[in-house]
């Protein structure tokens, strides 16, 4: 595989690369002599190792919402605002100041005047409305999805930028705090790259893009330049280590294995290793409940018997949460109550007093009010000979599987009969999408704003047009959902939001189950590794001790 | 010769356009919208419709054929929906890893094979046969990925010795070659045996010996030589069957090669990006089969190219 | 193979002949014994089990023990009682496929190698595409398309080997066409089915018969690896390679989760294989 001749080929390479460097960084401002300073922090140097399951599909932040391109854009980009790591409210960041005008509609940003890009040139109100013009061309409407009624992007002065929507529209703060399509892209490399940009990618944050080796591994180095951290970390200067390497290893084994031989420092654990390595000595871990609502049942408000409010709330009750909470997670995750999750500014924690605790015996006499009966010697219930049979879809990712098959089991106690539909991800969502379902499992993690109450539950969602999966077209539920999305009064949204959430869970439009605790283990070699407490990694007081 | 070959090659152009029709007509049965894998699982269905119109999945299905075989026979296999990289580029970051992996999985195999073939065919009857066949008998029979993860237990985990992923260097080789080259070998020592063990009892084998020459010699000079021919048919077969395994084999390793991208691909349907696999892997196949059968005539004169 | 039509009595002597040749041969006796065990195992599996395979309990993750042989898998099901159940849906669905693809590549080899001309030719290029598409290739792809079932799985196995069936039985029809005794009987006039079922078939039984065998073993080793990549038979149904998929995660906890389906799978295959090899040896078959 490395013959010799393949050496000396790579050597003159490499000879003919210093080279080409050294010209090049004679030339170039951007390449400065480190400070002396600089070279004596012990803190500094070394390559961190940090294990993924899964490869992003591109860098371009456009592109996609896979959550492994966020994975990576959050470490090379900034968020023009950024949000306290413990209250979770907006503080400044690339905008210095914002303010939001008294109709809701306008949003100004004035921005700080010593940010760059990767690429050397400014961040000022003409590169950023470049930035967030691009998501308005053709093949980046995945972003554009996330940010509703946008009217213009207009420059007051050089560092000042006005958002206008076409109406109020409450999510347009978070949206502008958003980790990876929120944040700037670089123009210039935009257009030195063009469709190749997604392998190309720039911005503003601590590393730069280094190398992308397909189906191995991504490297990141460190951004000399960067002097602009959040206020929350201790560094405001540029990172310590020399270089971040994210590594893709799929299977959860083997990137465990890994871990344990040191190959890699970082990596999130499956809830079946986390007790080996919590007396590890060699190992901390982090955990933190994982953003929206891990698991729950879609009920399917078109199809018969789901319309009837009974048969939801018979099978609300009929689920023993904790003992799937064992077994698919492996007890590490928390119970949901409602459709949102409490780390989630906009959390009512009313539903956890009206949500449905296991309850066999109501959930027998509710569907026995619903006519579905037990004839004595059989165990599916029938009503007028018809037994009470419907289908669970869901997809096999790895707690799914076994979440559906303690399902299974649990409504079989109460005499209904599950047969258990197992597709590819794009199939199911296919098949949701025609409403072929009478339920399914489904989960979300990416949104952090009430609003998701609107995308999932609206009726204008519903039929395969958004992500309404339950089919419901309540004009109560309407009214609720699209007050929360356009009361600019934070007081005043939360109220709708409160609202909309009681009804969910009294209507038992859905069936939430848990919110996976995420863990994370950190080799002991990594010091100055946080997490905050919406799951974010805060890694630029991370350095290398070895 | 170069028209034996030539010949070779333009029959191989109706399988490959077999192979595409294949692929394109069940990946365009198969539910699955590739739209909504590329603009998320949360888009619009106005979303959606655009992505359709633009990667013109709303054209008819032969229009969608044509576009794609034209394109291929151009050398030109579209761009990945998934990346909007060239198709082309998406296989070449991929294929030198699966060969690699196959190239020692089958040099392993070969070692491995013809070595303990020749052993249990010298050793007939005797207890080191025995050792071998029942090894050999144990080589087809364990599930190889299986046997991947028995590997990663005992050579990474518990003794370290070797690295459980990647493909950064020669060490991350040994064991995806091991779990992938068992099967193979051990057909392969299965093969080598009964042929030399055929071979053995011919006429000029015996009259080899009773010329009195000495043993290792006969074994060498005659023996392996002759029995070569028909394991040379089972190692081209056995590469198809090699390449195959690896997309299990890269799965059990998260060795960055074509299977793996192949089994993303499905999944996404990112339907350039499968169609262009398989018709390389199609390609590759063909191409061994005809290397094996050329190799063949080489081995064995009396076969002649007509 | 020797081709001589038979009378009753020379396939009587020849029937003992390879029976008593396979009971000499000790390796497939053993193999023999060992799939006896798991028929019966499997074929009992309701009376026999200990547990209720599908039956969830508090038990979860117990080490093997008295009470437990194989101990108990994440949701708290019995694993032996699922392994006794799973060999049902593995020994199925080796059986099933090698039986779609023996019968539909015995029918096509027979007319590509008795017809011969445009439709041998129509057939074995079809079988060559079939054969450029790697087999497992081929039943990722149609259990994608088809959907995740155990129907499917045994579909999409069966016709991945059909080619090798195709390929051997027209080479062995062309030789038998050949044969003097098929020339007599087609120049007494005898029809082509009948000379196909009578004469033509009965003589290339022996080598479709160990290609069948070792089928059934490469099958299982199919379906454990497609179900290894998520593409098995849906939950919860017991199968061996879904339960090994499925306890990847539990190695180092509870190694019994992966040990035992394994090393069943591994047993299982290894019994049919040497089975299969008796037979060849018995009925000395030339097969590449």
């Amino acid at each position: 595989m490395f013959s010799h001749k393949m050496c000396r080929c790579a050597a003159m390479f490499a000879a003919i690369a210093i080279i080409a460097i050294a010209a090049f960084g004679c030339a170039s401002p951007a390449t400065e002599e480190p400070t002396p300073e600089e070279e004596v922090d012990e803190r500094r140097g070394g390559t961190v190792v940090i294990g993924y399951s899964e490869e992003p599909p591109t860098l371009d932040a456009h592109a996609t919402t896979a959550a492994a391109t966020v994975g990576v854009l959050d470490r090379i980009g900034d968020p023009v605002l950024e949000r306290n790591p413990e209250t979770g409210d907006f503080i400044p960041h690339l905008a210095e100041e914002w303010d939001i005008s008294d109709d809701g509609k306008t949003l100004t940003l004035s921005l700080r005047e010593d940010v760059i890009f990767h690429s050397g040139i400014p961040l000022n109100a003409e590169t950023l409305k470049e930035s967030w013009s691009r998501i308005l061309e053709p093949g980046h409407e995945v972003a554009l999805g996330r940010m509703g009624p946008l009217g213009e992007l207009v420059i007051e002065d050089d560092y000042t930028l006005r958002i206008e929507m076409e109406e109020p529209f409450a999510p347009l703060m978070n949206w502008v705090s958003w980790r990876s399509w929120a944040q700037p892209v670089d123009p210039e490399m935009v257009e030195e790259f063009g469709d190749d940009y997604g392998r190309n990618p720039g911005s503003v944050g601590p590393y730069r893009f280094d190398e992308w080796t397909t189906g191995q591994n991504i490297r990141l180095v460190r951004n000399e330049e960067y002097a602009w951290a959040p206020s929350f970390y201790e560094n405001q200067g540029a990172a310590y280590p020399d270089a971040l390497e994210l590594r893709y290893i799929m299977e959860d084994a083997t990137r465990v294995a890994a871990l344990e031989t040191g190959e890699i420092h970082i990596t999130s654990l499956p809830s079946t290793e986390v007790d080996r390595f919590k007396d590890d000595p060699d190992f901390e871990i982090f955990s933190y409940p994982r953003g929206g609502v891990s698991m729950h049942v879609l009920f399917n408000h078109e199809r018969e018997p789901m319309d009837d409010l009974r048969v939801r709330q018979a099978l609300s009750y009929a689920i023993n949460k904790p003992a799937i909470i064992d077994v698919a997670a492996d007890g590490r995750a928390e119970e949901a109550h409602g459709p949102l999750p409490p780390t989630m500014w906009g959390y009512w924690d009313g539903v956890e007093q009206i949500s449905y605790s296991h309850d066999l015996e109501r959930a027998g006499e509710l569907l026995d009010d619903a006519g579905w009966t037990l004839e004595s010697g059989n165990s599916v219930r029938t009503r007028d000979g018809e037994p009470l049979e419907i289908t669970l879809y869901l997809t096999s990712f790895d707690h799914w599987v076994l979440t559906a098959e303690m399902l299974q089991a649990q409504w079989r106690e109460l005499g209904v009969d599950v047969q258990i539909e197992n597709y590819e991800w794009g199939t199911v969502l296919e098949y949701l999408a025609d409403g072929r379902h009478h339920t399914a499992l489904m989960g979300y993690s990416t949104s952090n704003d009430p609003d998701w109450l609107y995308r999932v539950f609206h009726s204008s969602q519903a039929g395969g047009a958004g992500i309404n999966r339950h089919h419901i077209r309540d004009d109560e539920l309407d009214r609720l959902v699209e007050k929360q999305r356009h009361t600019m009064d934070p007081e005043q949204r939360l109220e709708y939001a409160a609202e909309a959430q009681r009804f969910v869970v009294e209507q038992a439009v859905q069936a939430p189950i848990y919110i996976l605790t995420e863990y994370v283990a950190v080799n002991q070699n990594v010091e100055g590794f946080a997490i905050d407490h919406r799951g974010n990694w805060l890694l630029h007081d991370m350095w290398l001790n070895d | 010769m170069t028209t034996y070959v030539l010949r070779r090659l333009l029959s191989a152009l109706p399988v490959l356009i077999g192979v595409s029709v294949l692929v394109f007509g069940m990946l365009h049965l198969a539910p699955g919208d590739p739209a909504r894998l590329i603009a998320g699982d949360e888009a619009e269905a106005a979303v959606l419709e655009e992505w359709r119109e633009r990667l013109g999945l709303n054209d008819p299905l032969p229009t969608q054929y044509w576009r794609f075989i034209s394109g291929a026979l151009r050398g030109d296999l579209g761009h990945s929906l998934r990346t909007n990289r060239p198709v082309a580029r998406e296989i070449a970051d991929r294929i030198a890893p699966t060969l690699q992996l196959a190239a020692a999985g089958m040099s392993l195999a070969i070692l491995l094979g013809l070595g303990s073939g020749t052993i249990a065919a010298v050793f007939h009857r005797r207890s080191l046969d025995n050792v071998v066949m029942v090894g050999a008998m144990l080589g087809v029979s364990i599930p190889g990925f299986w046997f991947g993860l028995l590997l990663i237990f005992l050579f990474a985990v518990t003794l370290g010795w070797f690295p459980s992923s990647g493909a950064a260097t020669l060490r991350h080789l040994v064991l995806p070659t091991i779990a992938l080259g068992v099967r193979a070998a051990a057909i392969l020592a299965r093969m080598t045996r009964s042929s030399m063990l055929e071979v053995i009892r011919r006429d000029f084998v015996r009259t080899a010996r009773a010329k009195g020459l000495n043993e290792r010699t006969v074994i060498y000079r005659h023996v392996l030589k002759n029995s070569l021919i028909p394991v040379v048919t089972i190692i081209g077969l056995q590469f198809g069957a090699l390449l195959a395994g690896t997309i299990i084999i890269e799965q059990v390793f998260t060795w960055p090669g074509l299977g793996t991208l192949l089994l993303h691909s499905l999944n996404a349907r990112d339907y350039p990006l499968v169609q262009g696999i398989v018709l390389y892997i199609a390609l590759g196949y063909l191409a061994v089969n005809l290397a094996v059968d050329l190799l063949y005539g080489y081995l064995d004169p009396r076969i002649r190219y007509d | 193979m020797k081709t001589e039509p038979r009378d009753d009595e020379q396939t009587f002597s020849r029937a003992r002949h390879v029976f008593t040749s396979f009971l000499k041969h000790r390796g497939a006796l053993v193999g023999a014994l060992i799939l006896v065990l798991f028929i019966i195992s499997a074929a009992g599996a309701p009376w026999l089990v200990p547990y209720d395979p599908y039956d969830v309990s508090a038990e979860r993750l117990q080490a093997p023990s008295s009470e437990h042989l194989f101990g108990t898998d994440p949701l708290g099901r019995d694993v032996f009682s699922r392994i006794m159940y799973g060999g049902r849906v593995s020994l199925q669905v080796g059986l099933v496929s090698v039986g779609i693809a023996a019968i539909t590549g015995t029918i096509l080899g027979l007319i590509a190698g008795y017809v011969e001309g445009h439709v041998d030719n129509v057939i074995m290029r079809a079988m060559d595409v079939l054969l450029a598409f790697p087999g497992i290739l081929l039943a990722i792809v149609i259990v994608a398309v088809l959907g995740p079932s155990l129907t499917n799985l045994m579909i999409a196995i069966g016709i991945a080997s059909i080619p090798m069936y195709t390929r051997l039985v027209r080479g062995s029809t062309l030789a038998a066409k050949q044969e003097e005794y098929v020339l007599a009987a087609r120049a007494q006039g005898m029809g082509d089915a009948r000379l196909i079922l009578r004469h033509i078939l009965p003589n290339i039984a022996s080598p479709i018969i160990v290609l069948s065998t070792l089928g059934v073993a490469s099958a299982i080793l199919s379906a454990a690896a497609l179900s290894f990549l998520g593409l098995g038979p849906p939950p919860p149904t017991a199968e061996w390679g879904s339960m090994l998929a499925g306890s990847r995660a539990y190695i180092r906890r509870a190694w019994w989760l992966v040990a035992f389906p394994g090393t069943t799978i591994t047993l299982c295959v290894l019994a049919i294989n040497m089975v299969g090899d008796g037979l060849r040896d018995a009925l000395d078959p030339q097969l590449d």
